[in-house]
């Protein structure tokens, strides 16, 4: 019986897990409510078949599998139709306007004025007035729009040209060169060899994990001691 | 595209289940259902000696246990093992001449067999 329970266990794992995968990367804080739903009655419906070996697997795979379709064409007639789009995941309300707080939209979404508050604190600002805009997404999330002289300055409103930001890249790990970020980055490994040798690190296997950015930069972390950033004239083209 | 096609590869799946549901569950099901009706009357008719049906009952039963295993696929086990239970105790009841005892096993596996018709099929009451 144990391994009839780790056997039917492993099964519905895989399966859960390739009906996640194929549903999409999206994660609980941005789901819609249909995924949310979803997700919550796959996880419960998993667990059924598992434990109970009275009941044969495939009472527990068929579900499973028509909730992984209906998501698929949700998501798809969510995509093809606005007013489907709004009958299913429901519109984003906006909760505060540049007169204040609109109390009605707050009741129509069962909020009071604390949960307002938290939810504006977790975006960084704690004053009604600081915001210009909030809007409740469909998904639950809060995005604000501060007012002017509440908002990050940005280089741009400074006059300045800030450089672009470059995305580093993780080439090598535990010793080991991770081969296809080697080919997408296009860096040579004779190349890395040298700069490594420059930063004291004899061979791939002294060093734990680096990354190299588009504009040169390499972070290089030893098996032991502190980091090292080190500047190179490598120039990429991601 | 590729979800496209786990999609499609998902309901031809199902289809299939669906339609080695329809097949091969309900046409067992249906033969059993047959064989212990005529059985049943054959147990009212050999009410004195129904040691006679011992080979008609044993045929059922390992008719029944050799599809047990297909079955099983589609139906809870638990339901097959009252079944395969009532089989053996019903075989072994007919080897003993035991007409009252028989009559009542006979008499649950043909409410067994009506009632997994019930079951399987597709109604307003089996998904109410």
């Amino acid at each position: 019986m144990t391994f009839t329970i780790i056997s039917r266990a492993l099964i519905i794992y895989a399966i859960v897990l390739f009906i996640l995968r194929v549903m999409g990367k999206r994660q609980v804080g941005t789901m819609q409510p249909y995924e949310l739903v979803i997700t919550l009655i796959i996880a419960d419906l998993a667990t059924i078949p598992m434990a109970d070996t009275a009941l044969p697997l495939i009472h527990g795979i068929i579900p499973l599998l028509v909730l992984c379709c209906v998501h698929f064409l949700l998501g798809f007639l969510e995509r093809k139709s606005i007013l489907l789009r709004k009958f299913i995941n429901g519109k984003p309300v906006i909760l505060i306007t540049p007169e204040g707080v609109d109390y009605g939209k707050l009741k129509e979404c069962n909020m009071n004025f604390n949960d307002l508050q938290d939810a504006l604190r977790e975006t960084g600002y704690f004053n009604f007035s600081e915001v210009l805009y909030a809007i409740l997404q469909s998904n639950g999330k809060l995005s604000v729009l501060p007012r002017s002289n509440e908002a990050p300055i940005k280089p741009k409103d400074m006059g300045i040209e800030a450089e672009q930001a470059s995305l580093p890249i993780i080439i090598l790990t535990k010793g080991k060169l991770i081969k296809e970020n080697i080919i997408y980055t296009k860096v040579d490994e004779n190349f890395l060899k040298k700069q490594f040798k420059k930063a004291g690190f004899e061979s791939f296997k002294d060093i734990m994990v680096a990354t190299i950015s588009s504009d040169g930069t390499m972070y290089v972390q030893g098996r032991t001691g502190k980091f090292q950033t080190l500047e190179s004239d490598f120039s990429g083209s991601w | 595209m590729r979800r496209g096609i786990y999609i499609l590869i998902i309901t031809v799946f199902l289809l299939t289940l669906a339609i080695f549901e329809y097949v091969a569950v309900v046409n067992i099901l249906n033969t059993m259902k047959e064989s212990v009706s005529n059985i049943r009357q054959q147990y009212y008719e050999n009410a004195a000696n129904i040691t006679v049906l011992k080979d008609d009952v044993t045929e059922i039963k390992d008719y029944w246990l050799d599809r047990e295993s297909a079955i099983c696929l589609m139906f809870n086990h638990k339901d097959l093992d009252d079944i395969s239970n009532t089989l053996t105790k019903l075989v072994i009841y007919t080897e003993n001449n035991d007409y009252y005892n028989a009559s009542v096993e006979v008499g649950l596996l043909d409410e067994y067999m009506k009632h997994s018709d019930h079951k399987m099929s597709f109604s307003i009451h089996n998904i109410l």
